[in-house]
């Protein structure tokens, strides 16, 4: 009764048959098709189930060697550190540079010892250089100009002529490698952004199953639950994973660790589940058992991956300090040196105080404070908490230094003394009015930096402020100079920088102020000239970086 | 006679079957014969790759080379077993294992893809079909042939052969270690075994000999070890020469040797030549056609505890793994391993 | 666990489809032979959506999926597949995506699954492109010019687009093998060879009499009834003018049942005829309402034009009842015979409608008569178990089948790998040919 081609008798359906010269047309017709889409054509097509790659985290273009032996200087010129150094030996002597000769050339550019046309000129006139006869245009005047400064006698005039003659380079140069830092971080928040998207489906695929199980299963509130709080804890770990581009292998591990506790929890939980449940939900919860168990695995991989891509792309791109998240801070022995220091280089008391009258008005619009302390870290010699006072202002500072917090009890000012980010940690969430940190940030590693961005903006109530002043390094002499007549100094902070990490972490009206121009300093004259060698030597030597927390 | 043992290579990787090979290949010119071996690259993936590879082999016409006819093809590994030859012998080494007792299985990948099933049933038909073509079949084990009776019905001989430079295995003063020789991989087992080491009463300790494929598994078992808090109680010697090889058998107390339903396993062979006792699991294929329980080795359950109390036995008694390990050696010795043997069966 | 207990043959078979309570007849027939097949078989439900009917829980596993994360392993451990596609892309994209990946079976609701297709790229995926590409690849440039007009214009025509380019080889063409309900499927696709091709005509939900024996049949007025997703290939404006045209249209009572597309259209045309006292309609009715009413009625009208080529669940649910109906002249309804339905000729439809309302008038037993006829073929024809046995019998074959398709794939990359250096030569193909077969034709077989 069924349709002619299929019996139900036995037999074999005559659909089943296929000769050889069904297959031999077949080939002949495949062979013939002309430009046809065979990746699309159907058959056994196979791409596996694969996480779709992550876009790869790249900082520095590629380097592309030249058929024709000949490069500008700047080809060259555009990369940086190792990767400098790799795609110089490739462009000129053609090959790799060895361990000991990378290494070699990147002490010396490091240490400053020659600059990136020396280690040009000096491969490109080496014997093996000369052989390879490889023509790197616009490379020999810069070159004999570096011989010559090297020569004893005549060697300081050339070097101070050539550094007046290239200030208006060395100036961009500066910006160039601001700029540099600037995009590097652009690009490592890109990349963070395009994979925290897929860490949130990760946690979305965890509450899908979640939804599914209490569906299905009564029994299962309590597991989701505990899916619940894997989904937090994954949240967490989200988080700290993406402070990752920092991080060192003590913290890697660790997390790594997390995810094994989760797995083993979750499996515990699974099997005293199962044994009291029928064959139907075992079924269901071992599918969800292995999804995720596949979601942990491939958050791991992914984990790991990024991890290794950061690592070697922090080896191959500038050096960022590395970070020591906790390090141990029980020595005072050189507090009294750094106080110091402070009252050498900061100026009077008065002057200080004067000069933080700027920030009233904004506290003034921050209603955040009319019923919440502000706190300020760093707190230092306590001006800033003076005049605070001076204006009824609820504050208190935090600091590490036991001079200075000595100093600023005896004036009646309160100061805790703490780690600042320990400190915000044991406080309760959305219970401060305003931070405020001076001269602190450029202390910080950048991922304590970051690290102290989240627990601020953790602990403003809605609508609260942050405020932090750091020298500015636009300005060439600070940025050169004066930085680092603080020892404890970590590196310049462009404000480019700052506000983005301020964006980052989700502040808002972020606004920077540029401060204190070196005003006595300036040269006198009009023009363009004198515009902008005032504005780069004497232009504002701090800026004051301001952000708030939303409002609902 | 002109022979062409025909076999695959995955480029840059050798083990065990390209040793085999080798052994082979001299052999037959110890004997006098003209042999060489043809291997055919080999990728498995994308599954419908392993289809293409397949109907490659089949398209290769080796019956004679410039003129001169090849008189015998001994097919050892798939899909090179597939090539036509009118006069041809297959010494199957395994057929394609994630098409038959590996396809559901952890280890498998085949069936992770949406076209594996075609592909399983395919490869199945193939081997069905076309290995019978062969005029004699022979197996590399029993466990080998078993599994050809059980997934294709064809009816095969098991045929072993002896290890790599067998005479020059020895025994030699005991020291306070077992030793466990393998690839560094997850058939292998190594995992159970650290986990077993957490499970002692005594203070064993494991020397791990052999490298891993890739390096992050390496790092897994190392920080497995640490996890269990045996890692001073395990040393991993990484690649170590053959000689090395032979005095860490011959100073262990005992080998272990747990894979997963291993083909054949020259491991458990070299422990036997070695006099050493075999400490094996039920379910770990060839090491079973050799190792008999609690007279030249240990054999139980693939789980920790199982593998723990197997080790501490193997410790607190030296005398009777000493014991057992000669007695292995008779047992060696009973099989009558050689290579004139099978060059006398392959071309009988 | 219920029927999960009787594994008689150990088969194993996932199947794809929407399921209860998604408001399409696909659900319906899943639901429907599910008993069936269940009995001989272990089969997995697998949906894409979060809610079902419970009540399936009793018969099969039911498995949650999404397209983009499918457990191929879950999937490779069964037999076979059987993916139901139909026209609406809400109901079928998940389940066409899926069968682009794992090769099974495809039982085709539809035969023209242009709609489906044209609705999936261009609404769900918005990528128009995609939709022109496919329509270039299977008809050529003629495919791309229509299409093109198509996407351009602002109102197309759908239904010449479908008889056009119906796009089912899309759907086909990485199947082990394809399920068709009507004949005129099946003498369109037997020719295929790279896939089985099997003809079983739609299962009944049921094949005993469906007529309530304590619901009269009216006779004064003749009860009409038109019941189901009344859009306008249900030619409700023809049946409406015959009414108005017949003199005698007091002796009808029209009953029309389920959501109407466009209702404000249909009332004014009901007052403009002067049909407010003949006409009713009820919207969406219970299935224990429809089954009263249609219980109560003395005549169906079930009229498509045009038609996707379905087979129509709604036809065997009126024989189910004994009742006589009016069906267009079309695809499946064409292939009716005289003896159960009444053909409406599409060119003629209201002078047809009305010649058969006067016939019946004439002459009511004689269309009674018809509705028994229809009772009898539903119980011969459409037996589920009949169509289980089918399913069943590509279940044992599965093995045969991937060889198949498998073989045809070989011969088709071998000859692009060819391409490139053969000129295409008859002994290189055939040689290539016989391996092929070597390797997965069965043994005996040529």
């Amino acid at each position: 009764m069924i349709g002619s081609s299929v019996g139900r008798s036995m037999g074999k359906p005559e659909y089943l048959q296929f000769d050889i010269d069904d297959l031999a047309a077949v080939i002949r017709e495949s062979i013939a098709k002309q430009n046809h889409d065979d990746n699309t054509a159907p058959g056994i097509v196979s791409s596996p189930e694969q996480l779709q790659a992550s876009p790869e985290l790249k900082l520095q273009p590629e380097f592309e060697p030249r058929s024709n032996n000949r490069y500008h200087i700047n080809d060259l010129l555009r990369y940086h550190d190792r990767a400098f150094v790799q795609n110089a030996y490739r462009a000129i002597l053609k090959r790799s540079p060895d361990a000991t000769e990378q290494a070699r050339a990147l002490t010396i550019l490091r240490g400053g010892r020659l600059n990136k046309i020396d280690l040009l000129s000096s491969l490109r006139f080496s014997t093996e250089g000369k052989a390879k006869g490889v023509q790197v245009d616009g490379l020999s005047l810069p070159a004999f100009v570096r011989r010559l400064g090297r020569v004893p006698l005549i060697g300081y005039l050339i070097r101070l002529a050539i550094t007046l003659v290239r200030l208006p380079n060395v100036i961009r140069d500066q910006r160039q490698f601001d700029n540099y830092v600037v995009s590097q971080n652009q690009l490592i928040a890109d990349f963070i952004n395009t994979i925290t998207p897929r860490m949130s489906e990760y946690g979305a695929r965890v509450s899908q199953l979640e939804t599914t199980t209490s569906k299905q299963l009564e029994v299962s509130q309590t597991m989701t639950r505990e899916l619940r709080a894997i989904a937090e804890e994954l949240k967490v770990i989200r988080e700290q994973y993406e402070l990752l581009e920092h991080t060192n292998n003590a913290h890697f591990d660790n997390l790594e660790q997390q995810l094994k506790t989760l797995e083993i929890r979750f499996d515990k939980n699974v099997q005293t589940r199962m044994e009291k449940e029928g064959a139907a939900r075992q079924y269901e919860i071992l599918k969800q058992q292995q999804l995720i168990k596949a979601t942990t695995e491939d958050l791991r991989a992914e984990i790991e991956r990024v991890y290794l891509q950061l690592k070697h792309d922090r080896a191959t791109s500038v050096d960022l300090p590395m970070p020591k998240v906790h390090a141990s801070t029980e020595t005072h022995r050189l507090d009294a040196m750094y106080v110091a220091l402070e009252d050498r280089f900061r100026g009077s008391h008065e002057e200080v105080k004067q000069r933080f009258e700027v920030y009233l008005p904004y506290l003034k619009q921050t209603k955040a404070l009319l019923d919440a302390p502000l706190i300020d870290v760093g707190s230092g010699r306590g001006e800033w908490l003076e005049l605070l006072k001076e204006q009824d202002i609820k504050a208190y500072g935090i600091e590490r230094n036991r001079i200075a917090i000595a100093r600023c009890r005896a004036r009646g000012l309160e100061v805790i003394e703490d780690d600042a980010i320990v400190h915000l940690q044991g406080i309760a969430a959305e219970g401060v009015g305003a931070v405020t940190g001076f001269h602190i940030i450029e202390h910080l590693p950048l991922d304590t930096l970051v690290h102290l961005l989240d627990q601020v903006m953790r602990v403003l109530r809605p609508g609260g402020l942050l405020i932090f002043e750091t020298p500015n390094p636009e300005n060439v002499v600070v940025g050169s100079n004066f930085f680092y007549l603080d020892p404890t100094h970590r590196h310049p902070l462009p404000s480019q920088l700052m506000q983005f990490l301020f964006e980052y972490r989700g502040f808002h009206r972020v606004e920077v102020i540029n401060l204190h121009p070196w005003d006595s300093g300036r040269v006198a004259g009009e023009g363009e000239l004198a515009e902008r060698f005032n504005g780069y030597f004497f232009g504002p030597m701090d800026y004051a970086i301001l952000g708030w927390k939303v409002e609902p | 006679m002109r022979i062409l043992i025909t076999t695959v290579q995955v480029p840059f990787i050798r083990g065990g079957a390209e040793i085999h090979a080798e052994g082979l290949r001299n052999a037959l010119c110890e004997f006098g014969h003209e042999a060489e071996i043809l291997a055919i690259p080999f990728k498995w993936y994308p599954p419908e790759r392993i289809l293409d590879h397949m109907l490659a082999c089949q398209l290769l016409d080796i019956s004679e080379v410039a003129g001169t006819r090849v008189d015998l093809v001994i097919g050892l590994k798939f899909p090179s077993y597939l090539i036509p030859h009118p006069n041809k012998v297959l010494w199957i080494l395994h057929q394609h294992r994630t098409a038959y007792e590996l396809w559901d299985h952890p280890l498998s990948d085949l069936v992770y893809y949406p076209n594996g099933t075609e592909v399983r049933d395919v490869i199945r038909q193939a081997d069905r079909k076309l290995i019978p073509r062969a005029k004699a079949i022979f197996a590399n084990s029993r466990n080998v042939a078993e599994r050809l009776k059980k997934f294709c019905g064809i009816d095969s001989t098991p045929l072993y052969h002896p290890p790599p430079n067998a005479e020059r295995y020895y025994c030699s003063t005991v020291e306070d270690f077992l030793f466990f020789p393998s690839r560094l991989c997850i058939p292998k087992r190594q995992e159970l075994v650290i986990e077993a080491l957490a499970q002692t009463q005594n203070s064993v300790r494991v020397l791990f000999a052999g490298v891993s494929d890739q390096p992050s598994y390496a790092n897994k078992l190392m920080s497995l070890a640490r996890k269990f808090k045996v890692h001073d109680r395990v040393e991993w010697l990484g690649p170590i020469s053959a000689d090395e090889m032979r005095h860490r058998y011959a100073n262990s107390i005992g080998v272990i040797y747990p894979p997963t339903d291993e083909d054949y396993g020259y491991v458990t062979l070299e422990a036997m030549l070695s006099s050493k006792p075999v400490v094996t699991c039920n379910d770990s294929g060839g090491p079973l056609e050799f190792v008999l329980d609690h007279k030249t080795g240990l054999i139980t359950e693939p789980t920790p505890d199982a593998l723990a109390a197997a080790f501490d036995l193997l410790w607190e008694n030296r005398a009777e793994a000493k014991a057992w390990g000669e007695m292995g050696r008779v047992r060696y010795e009973s099989f009558n391993l050689s290579w004139e043997h099978v060059v006398n069966k392959l071309l009988a | 666990m219920g029927a999960r207990g009787k594994q008689v043959t150990g088969m194993k078979i996932n199947w794809f489809s929407p399921l209860p309570p998604a408001t399409t007849g696909i659900a319906n027939y899943t639901q429907g032979i599910l008993p069936a097949l269940t009995t001989q078989a272990d089969v997995t439900l697998w949906t894409d959506r979060t809610g079902w009917d419970p009540t399936l829980e009793k018969y099969a596993w039911i498995r949650h999926y999404d397209p983009d994360r499918m457990d191929w392993v879950e999937l490779n451990r069964a037999d076979l597949s059987f993916y139901n596609l139909g026209n609406n892309h809400l109901f079928h994209a998940a389940i066409w995506q899926v069968s682009r990946r794992a090769a099974g079976i495809v039982v085709l609701h539809d035969f023209r699954l242009h709609d489906f297709f044209e609705c999936l790229y261009r609404v769900q995926w918005r990528d128009a492109d995609a939709y022109l590409a496919q329509m270039e690849r299977q008809y050529g440039e003629e495919g791309l010019r229509a299409a093109t007009e198509f996407v351009n214009a602002r109102k197309g025509d759908y239904d010449l687009m479908a008889q056009r380019f119906p796009l089912t080889p899309l759907a086909l063409e990485n199947s082990l093998g394809t399920v068709v309900h009507t004949r005129e499927a099946f003498e369109e696709l037997k020719t295929a060879k790279r896939f089985a091709v099997v003809y079983a005509p739609l299962p009944a939900a049921t094949l005993v009499s469906q007529r309530s024996l304590s619901v009269n049949r009216a006779s004064n007025p003749y009860g009409l009834i038109i019941f189901g997703h009344i859009g306008r290939n249900r030619r409700l404006d023809a049946v409406l003018k015959a009414l108005s045209e017949l003199p005698n249209r007091d002796r009808f009572r029209l009953d029309i049942y389920g959501k109407i597309d466009d209702e404000k259209t249909l009332r004014q045309r009901v007052q403009t005829l002067r049909l407010e006292d003949i006409v009713t309609a009820h919207g969406y009715a219970p299935a224990a309402k429809l089954e009263q009413a249609l219980s109560a009625a003395s005549l169906a009208i079930n009229l498509r034009y045009p038609t996707m080529g379905e087979a129509s669940a709604s036809q065997l649910e009126i024989w189910s009842h004994a009742l006589p109906t009016l069906v267009t002249k079309v695809g499946w309804y064409a292939s009716l015979s005289e003896e159960t339905v009444a053909h409406v000729r599409p060119e003629h439809e209201v002078e047809d409608i009305r010649h058969y309302l006067e016939s019946f008038l004439a002459d009511p037993d004689r269309f009674a008569r018809m509705g028994e006829r229809g009772l009898s073929l539903l119980q011969q024809q459409h037996d589920p178990d009949a169509y289980v046995a089918t399913i069943l019998s590509l279940v044992s074959n599965a093995r045969q089948l991937r060889l198949r398709k498998a073989a045809y794939d070989m011969a088709r990359r071998a000859g692009v790998l060819m391409r490139a250096w053969a000129p295409n030569s008859d002994d290189a193909s055939r040689s290539v040919a016989e391996k092929i077969h070597a390797m997965t034709a069965e043994p005996g077989s040529l």
